[in-house]
């Protein structure tokens, strides 16, 4: 045995055993660990699963609306107005005109109180409606036309709520369920796409509330956040990286970028309220405070992305560059920063989704104001999704509930799109 | 073994054993060489038949040494692409087998003639000349087979000088085979017989004095081949 | 066989460097450089070298990894200006003008001295492109007819043009390495430079790879001043006419290739090159 030293030793080699004798526990380990990975990713994708098909789910319902077709008649006593001009047609009392059309096709109510009521269920918005509509074609004037309006929200939710009507419910009286249901019977009931939804503002009213103003808004904020936040970002990661020399100073700005990334974002918001609004006067609401505020916030992390992607181009590249003598400047912009701009575009994405979901620093510098308009510009009072979406949920009426779920709809599909974007740049960029 | 060829002190331990080993068979070849010569010596001058046929029959295993080396030379050239010393080592190595195998050629053409004349029922018993040519030359080879063994140049360039006094030797020897051949020319043959051995050992000489110069070619890196001896020592002391 | 002990005296006595030995000057010499002395921080990188480099001529630079043959080949196109700790003294002359002064613009030496690095580095845009770069951005050029030429005369004597001529417009990194290295190589001359530096440039290549590079510079020193850092030295061997063997920062021996490569006067040069523990 000991003078047995060939190479070829005919006896088995007692590591093997050694060997062998552990490898099932490992590849047990191994296994169990791809199980759990397995598992958790499964969780996860599950989990995203419940949530957008929950949110899908509640949010259906805000995609409809209940329309009725009512028999307007435009007479010139009941709009009080004598002749046809535009100008009239602009200031008349189309309120008294809508009434009286209702009263005349419920004959049966006598009541004020449930006059009032029966008036009720139409929406807020229907003498708007039906001026629109004889505006748009005013030979209308003294005739007697159908006319489709939208129902109160009340009404509407009891519509999507209920198989058939005529019963009551906990928003809607018998009376209110009874004239339904009769106008149902007539078949003077659609249910519509909600167009509204999409070219709206935001509205007290749910039937009328849409998320038009909000999403300009976070567009627009959106758009300063990237104008701002890219260029700067890129240029303080490149002079970091490529031209600082390394030194205590650069060493002290390196450990506050890395710190600024982790500030609350309220912090922001205070700051953009006491500087931006407060010292340079900027208006208060507007998208391109927001976008400054958020600007502030994304930099860092595209600072940091973006210092780590350009870091990771191979140094030979820019030796190549300067060997054939292009300047710092020519290296950096021709082949540093083209073959880091991937790695920096998903810093700049992840930042961005980031500022797009944040409310915090909004609330502080007024974008949480309630604004029905939708903002045309930068300085414009306006508001964003997810301001828009603490905003509904926190209303009391039921509606707003599929509201706000179809308004988070809205924002994960502009994420998606701006993800979108950034992987097909980036795509384009790494070629 | 003591000299300046630091030939253990590669890295690669086998490249080592190789240059060893090689160097070894060289030396063991040359032992064999001068052992030839030396018998050769003996047959021709004590007219030892069976001593002239050893001489004759180690030829052919000198000649095999000398194939057998040359292959290990064009391996180690082929796998260890030696430099520098350990190239120059190689090189004269290369020539001073070639070098041996033709003192062994001579060596033979000794044990022949040597046949030769004891045929003829004569021998060189008599001729004192021969003899001590003989015996200046096997000294030349014995310390020349020395000198490579311990790299030393300064005996080598010795040797290298006292080439001249063979070669003295072998113009008298000729001379007095000339008288010889002239007061008896019955002689002539045998005489014949006897100036070709001397010619056989003045080559001896003339290949014992390459080695030498492959010697300082090996240690000093310089050819001083076909030079004069004050050039010689010139180049080396620069 | 050996006394220890004796031999290793003897060693240390052999191997002590005091200057350099052989003949580290050229009687037409296109860059000279004398006592040059580099540091970083505290470290001495180079110490004291002085050498030349000849005119048409390829020189080797070699020796044990960290000797500074590479840093001292940095030096001679100031691509250690970069380093911010690194300090360099002494005097390089490319043709009698000093490159070290603030007259000599890097940008403008790096032009007339070029480099090809360890590893093949093309950039990731097109053929055409990689080489296109350095005429471009020097303005060498000017028309897009010119900048072809340039282009094309640079991949020919760079021996690549046959093998890529119908696809310029593909990506550097899509060539073999053999190719991409003639890439850098084309990339380089390109710019019309005195002198090339060139850093193990087939050390990442395969043998035949290798002997289509060692050949192209062979060709190429008839038009260009070329040093080469190289760990092959059977490859110093084949191509350069000169080497300087470099130990730990000093400039060891220097001489014609033959002469070092078959009797080296310096014990370490020796030792370095037979394989010997120094």
């Amino acid at each position: 045995m000991t003078n047995q030293t060939g190479p070829q030793m005919n006896k088995k080699n007692p590591i093997t055993d050694i060997v062998a004798a552990s490898l099932g526990k490992r590849h047990r380990k191994e296994l169990r660990f791809k199980l759990l990975g397995r598992l958790a990713v499964a969780l996860g994708f599950l989990l995203v699963l419940v949530l957008i098909a929950d949110i899908t789910f509640k949010a259906l319902p805000a995609f409809h609306q209940h329309w009725v077709k009512l028999e307007i008649s435009y007479q010139q006593d009941w709009l009080s107005i004598e002749g046809s001009n535009r100008e009239l047609l602009d200031g008349a009392n189309y309120r008294k005109a809508l009434k009286r059309s209702l009263y005349q096709m419920f004959p049966q109510v006598k009541a004020r109180k449930d006059k009032r009521k029966l008036f009720k269920i139409i929406s807020s918005n229907a003498e708007f409606t039906i001026k629109d509509y004889l505006l748009a074609s005013p030979n209308y004037l003294g005739q007697k036309t159908a006319v489709w309006v939208r129902f109160d929200d009340d009404v509407d939710t009891y519509l999507k709520d209920v198989e058939t009507p005529g019963e009551a419910n906990a928003r809607v009286d018998q009376k209110s369920a009874q004239w339904v249901k009769a106008l149902a019977d007539k078949e003077l009931i659609e249910k519509r796409f909600n167009v509204s939804f999409f070219t709206n503002g935001d509205s007290r009213e749910p039937e009328l509330a849409g998320v038009k103003g909000a999403l300009t808004g976070t567009i627009l904020t959106m758009l300063v956040t990237l104008a701002l936040s890219f260029p700067l970002g890129v240029a303080a990661a490149l002079y970091l990286e490529e031209f600082a020399p390394r030194n205590r100073w650069t060493d002290i700005i390196e450990v506050n970028i890395n710190n600024l990334a982790a500030v609350p974002s309220i912090i922001f918001g205070l700051l953009g309220l006491a500087v931006i609004i407060n010292m340079f006067g900027l208006p208060r609401s507007a998208p391109l405070v927001g976008g400054i505020v958020l600007t502030l916030m994304t930099l860092p992390t595209i600072i940091i992305a973006s210092r780590a992607s350009i870091k990771a181009v191979p140094p030979s590249i820019r030796e190549a560059a300067m060997g054939i003598g292009a300047s710092k400047m020519q290296t950096t912009f021709s082949h540093v920063l083209p073959m880091a701009m991937p790695g920096i575009m998903t810093g700049t994405i992840i930042g961005l989704a980031q500022a797009l979901g944040e409310t915090a620093p909004l609330l502080m510098i007024g974008m949480v104001a309630f604004i029905v308009d939708v903002p045309t510009s930068i300085s414009d009072a306006s508001t964003v999704l997810p301001v828009q979406i603490f905003l509904w949920a926190d209303s009391p009426e039921r509606a707003f509930l599929a509201k706000t779920s179809a308004a988070i709809l809205v924002l994960l599909g502009f994420l998606l799109v701006m993800n979108t974007t950034a992987a097909l740049l980036r795509k384009k960029f790494e070629k | 073994m003591e000299n300046d060829l630091h030939l253990s002190q590669h890295i690669s331990k086998r490249f080592n054993q190789e240059l060893e080993e090689v160097r070894n068979q060289v030396l063991k070849m040359g032992g064999l060489v001068e052992q030839q010569v030396s018998d050769g010596l003996v047959a021709l001058l004590e007219a030892d038949q069976v001593m002239a046929q050893k001489v004759v029959d180690t030829d052919t295993q000198v000649n095999a040494m000398e194939v057998e080396i040359d292959e290990v030379c064009t391996e180690i050239l082929a796998r260890r692409q030696p430099a520098a010393s350990d190239l120059r080592l190689m090189v004269s190595i290369i020539k001073t087998i070639t070098d041996l195998e033709r003192i062994g050629d001579e060596a033979e053409k000794l044990g022949k003639n040597a046949l030769k004349l004891l045929s003829e029922d004569s021998s060189a018993r008599q001729f004192v000349e021969l003899r001590h040519l003989g015996d200046s030359v096997k000294k030349m080879l014995n310390r020349a087979l020395n000198a490579y063994a311990r790299m030393d140049v300064d005996e080598a360039l010795d040797i290298i000088q006292s080439d001249r006094n063979i070669n003295q030797e072998f113009d008298n020897i000729s001379r007095l085979l000339v008288l010889k051949m002239m007061e008896d020319p019955r002689e002539i043959k045998n005489a014949l017989r006897i100036s070709w051995s001397a010619r056989a050992l003045e080559r001896i000489g003339d290949h014992t004095k390459n080695i030498c110069e492959y010697i300082v070619y090996l240690v000093k890196g310089k050819d001083v081949r076909h030079t004069s001896l004050d050039d010689i020592k010139k180049q080396i002391q620069s | 066989m050996v006394d220890i002990s004796s031999s290793e005296s003897l060693l240390s006595e052999d191997t002590k460097i005091n200057g350099t030995v052989g003949n580290c000057f050229a009687d037409d010499a296109k860059m000279s450089m004398r006592n040059v002395n580099v540091f970083y921080g505290d470290k001495q990188a180079i110490n004291n070298i002085s050498l030349d480099l000849a005119r048409n001529q390829v020189t080797a630079l070699i020796g044990p990894s960290g000797c500074g043959k590479s840093t001292f080949l940095r030096c001679m196109n100031r691509m250690n200006d970069t380093i911010s700790i690194c300090r360099v003294e002494g005097e390089f002359k490319l043709d009698d003008e000093d490159i070290y002064t603030k007259k000599m613009d890097p940008v403008l030496l790096r032009a007339r001295v070029g480099m090809v690095f360890q590893k093949p580095n093309p950039f990731p845009k097109s053929i055409y492109e990689n080489v296109a770069y350095g005429p471009k951005i020097h303005g060498l050029a000017s028309n897009k007819a010119e900048l072809d030429e340039i282009v094309i005369t640079s991949l020919q004597k760079a021996g690549l043009f046959n093998e890529v001529k119908d696809r310029l417009d593909e990506s550097g990194t899509s060539l073999s390495g053999g190719q991409q290295q003639r890439l850098c190589i084309a990339r380089s001359i390109a710019v019309s430079p005195e002198v090339i530096l060139m850093d193990e440039p087939a050390s990442a290549l395969d043998p035949i790879a290798t002997a289509v590079i060692e050949e192209l510079i062979d060709e190429l020193k008839e038009k260009y001043t070329i040093a080469i850092v190289t760990h092959s030295m059977q490859q110093a061997a084949r191509i350069s006419q000169t080497t300087a063997y470099f130990h730990m920062g000093q400039l060891v021996e220097m001489g014609s290739t033959s002469q070092i490569f078959t009797n080296p006067t310096h014990k370490l040069t020796e030792n370095y090159i037979t394989g010997r523990f120094g």
